[in-house]
């Protein structure tokens, strides 16, 4: 059997090799005596070295030696040191510095003890680099809410923290919060979280989440707890001002006068504001389905909406009310989309019927103007047909008395002839004062052309007079009264004949043109013949005026102008003397009558209107 | 002794016919004209010891007559007295019709429909 002893000294060389950390025992002349393979493994060849050598690579002993201090006071210490390894390579390492006494109390030697850092070390600094550098606030405070760590974007924003309690930095308030998530993870270590309104070091306001978990540092207990804070003053202020402004959108929408509506990707209707429910007359309250939103509005809208794609915008469209009634709009709609995913979608309605009647009551208007002028001019005429038919008497009573048949016969005609133009005048007088309403139907307006200038063919052969027609193929057919337009035509060219006859050049010529131009109707009637100077041209619309002698009862024109006005158009007229007029008629098609499906409509609503 | 003669100036011939009807019922040689080129070659040959002169006729001739003719020494002591259609409302303002005042007003102003009775006394009383 060994001897115990001996045992004992296998142990603990054994020991000695074996442990897991390196061990190295120094003399007074920095001399490594003894060294365990770990250390040799770790910091290389050791014998005949100076410590500082292999721990550090140095010549010279280090400055502030522990090893030293240890030898002189006995002390044993805990240091972190950095030196080379075997390798060369630079490393860090943790030593445990002890004496050793001998028999006499004296030290003889120290051993130092080390072990490997330089992967904690790294930890430790990333940690360390984590906890300050993180863009939130992290503190750590105590069970007595006092701080003992605060991160650099704390200390930035709340100032120095360390040793004062949390509330007292974060909230420059003198007592604990009332609902402090902090206290509550004291209470029962899970981990809580709320948002919070504290006040930064310059006293602004800042708006955070905090989130507070135990740190079980020592003892398990819930000694401290770890709060970190994401800052969301900003997200705070971009969510007030989104909602201003949405407030703001909303009030826009609700207060706007013309109609906005708008659908979801869903196909909800998620705006439909007062003024739309005005026009379509539905309820304030009653919520609009989908199907009754189709039925209200254009089918070109519809149409984009089932492509989910596009936008139309309709200058004079129809929206159906609730009770079935059609309503003259403009609607200008279009589908949404983000980033090329369909949205929803969007209208603007705007009621054309303030403007429509507005329209309606210019045209009054402008044909009571015309009456009125014509008026004045009236009495002109009817003061010669009465010098006409008191001459005519005059002449029949002188010719009776003088037994003068011949006389009595000339007075006679005068007569018939003036009572005839009586007649002719308050015919043609109330027809124009009444207005009669144009009966509009769908009417290509070359054939209208075809069909006056078929009556005078036969006419202008035998005068010698050549007709030119102009007129553009392909103009489709457009709403007007036949009878009006038929008479306008008529009056022109009879009147641009007659100028071609009174003229004494040879070959002239009668133009009719018509053409679409910008959206309008044109139709021309000029002559070579005649021309008007300044002041003729300044009577013609506005006098019973005829420069026909005593034929004409002179209301033609004013006639003609007044068809014209009544499909919304304008007459107009280029004249010089001896070249030839011309009579130019425009119909913007917008201003035109619209067709009804059933005449009656414009009729009965128009009666009362006339004179 | 013979007639005396008035030219009657007016493009209405039922006008025309009337007034000469009358004033030969009165004994006046009436010499008519149915507009001013007429009128002009008329006085040129005879010289009427009146003028009858509708204002309103096309073109303003009426009153282009009347300029010419109280322009030209020739002609300006020729009594003229205008006929016309437009008295209304509103009292004729012959200068607004020839504003020149160097030019002399008419005679008189006789209005349509012409009273017989009352168009033969002024005639009578210019004349004379």
């Amino acid at each position: 059997m060994e001897s115990s002893d001996k045992v004992l000294q296998w142990l603990h060389r054994e020991l000695f090799q074996l442990v897991p950390f390196n061990i190295a025992v120094i003399d007074r002349d920095y001399n490594i005596i003894e060294a365990n393979r770990n250390f040799e493994e770790y910091f290389g060849d050791w014998s005949g070295r100076k410590c500082y050598q292999v721990y550090k690579g140095r010549i010279t002993p280090c400055e502030n030696c522990n090893s030293l201090k240890t030898f002189e006071d006995g002390l044993v210490r805990v240091i972190d040191e950095e030196g080379i390894d075997r390798h060369g390579r630079k490393t860090l390492y943790v030593v445990h510095v002890a004496p050793i006494f001998d028999d006499e109390g004296k030290i003889r030697y120290v051993i130092e003890m080390s072990t490997d850092i330089t992967e904690t070390k790294r930890w430790q600094r990333e940690y360390q680099v984590l906890f300050e550098r993180v863009p939130c606030y992290i503190t750590v405070i105590d069970r007595d809410f006092r701080i003992t760590r605060a991160n650099e974007k704390f200390r930035q924003t709340f100032g120095e923290a360390r040793g004062k309690l949390c509330y007292e930095v974060y909230k420059q308030r003198d007592a604990q919060c009332p609902d402090c998530p902090a206290a509550r993870t004291f209470q029962d270590g899970a981990v809580h979280s709320s948002q919070q309104v504290g006040k930064t070091k310059e006293g602004q306001e800042t708006h955070y989440i905090v989130t507070t978990s135990s740190l079980a540092r020592s003892g398990g207990e819930r000694a401290h707890v770890i709060e970190i804070a994401n800052d969301v003053t900003e997200l705070v202020e971009l969510e007030d001002r989104l909602s201003v402004s949405r407030r703001f959108q909303d009030n826009m929408i609700t207060n706007s006068m013309d109609g906005i509506i708008a659908t979801d990707k869903k196909d909800d209707v998620v705006i439909f504001n007062p003024a739309a429910r005005n026009i379509v007359k539905y309820d304030p309250k009653k919520k609009i389905s989908i199907s009754d939103f189709t039925r209200m509005l254009p089918p070109e809208f519809n149409e984009i909406l089932k492509k989910r794609q596009g936008s139309c915008h309709l200058l004079d469209a129809e929206v159906t009310a609730s009770d079935g009634e059609k309503i003259p709009v403009r609607f200008i709609g279009s589908i949404l989309t983000h980033r090329g995913n369909f949205q929803g979608s969007a209208a603007f309605i705007q009621d054309l019927r303030p403007l429509k009647n507005l329209e309606q009551e210019k045209l009054d208007a402008e044909r009571l103007a015309a009456v009125g002028q014509t008026v004045a001019g009236l009495a002109h005429s009817v003061k010669n047909i009465l010098m006409g038919l008191e001459g005519g008497m005059y002449i029949v009573s002188s010719g009776l008395k003088r037994s003068d048949h011949e006389r009595i016969s000339e007075g006679w005609e005068i007569l018939e002839r003036n009572f005839e133009k009586t007649t002719a005048l308050v015919k043609d007088f109330l027809s124009f004062a009444k207005g009669r309403l144009p009966e509009v139907k769908m009417l290509d307006p070359n054939e209208l052309i075809t069909e006056v200038v078929d009556l005078y063919r036969d006419t202008v052969a035998k005068m010698g007079i050549a007709f030119v027609t102009e007129t553009q193929a392909d103009i489709s057919p457009v709403p007007l009264d036949p009878d009006g337009i038929h008479t306008c035509l008529t009056n022109l060219i009879s009147n641009a004949i007659d100028a071609c006859q009174m003229s004494d050049k040879k070959g002239r010529h009668v133009y009719i043109r018509t053409r679409l131009q910008d959206e309008t109707l044109v139709f021309e009637v000029g002559d070579d013949g005649l021309g008007m100077d300044y002041d003729v041209k300044q009577k013609v619309f506005t006098t019973f005026f005829t420069t026909k002698g005593g034929g004409g009862t002179g209301l033609g024109l004013l006639t003609t102008r007044r068809i014209v006005q009544e499909h919304g158009g304008t007459i107009t007229l280029e004249s010089e003397k001896g070249k030839g007029s011309l009579f130019r008629m425009e119909f913007p098609l917008a201003r035109l009558p619209r067709c009804q499906p059933d005449g009656a409509d414009n009729s009965s609503k128009n009666a009362i209107r006339s004179l | 002794m013979s007639s005396k003669k008035i030219l009657i100036i007016d493009d209405e011939p039922d006008v025309v016919k009337y007034i000469s009807t009358v004033l030969s019922d009165h004994g006046y040689d009436s010499i008519p004209a149915a507009g001013v080129d007429d009128a002009l070659d008329v006085l040129m040959q005879t010289k009427p010891d009146l003028i009858l002169l509708d204002i309103m006729m096309p073109k303003k001739s009426g009153i282009s007559f009347y300029q010419q003719v109280k322009a030209d020494s020739r002609f300006v002591n020729i009594p003229i007295i205008i006929v016309s259609g437009l008295r209304d409302e509103k009292d004729f303002d012959f200068r607004e019709f020839v504003p020149d005042t160097n030019l002399p007003e008419p005679d008189a102003f006789i209005e349509k429909p012409i009273k017989v009775e009352q168009f033969v006394k002024v005639i009578s009383e210019i004349i004379e």
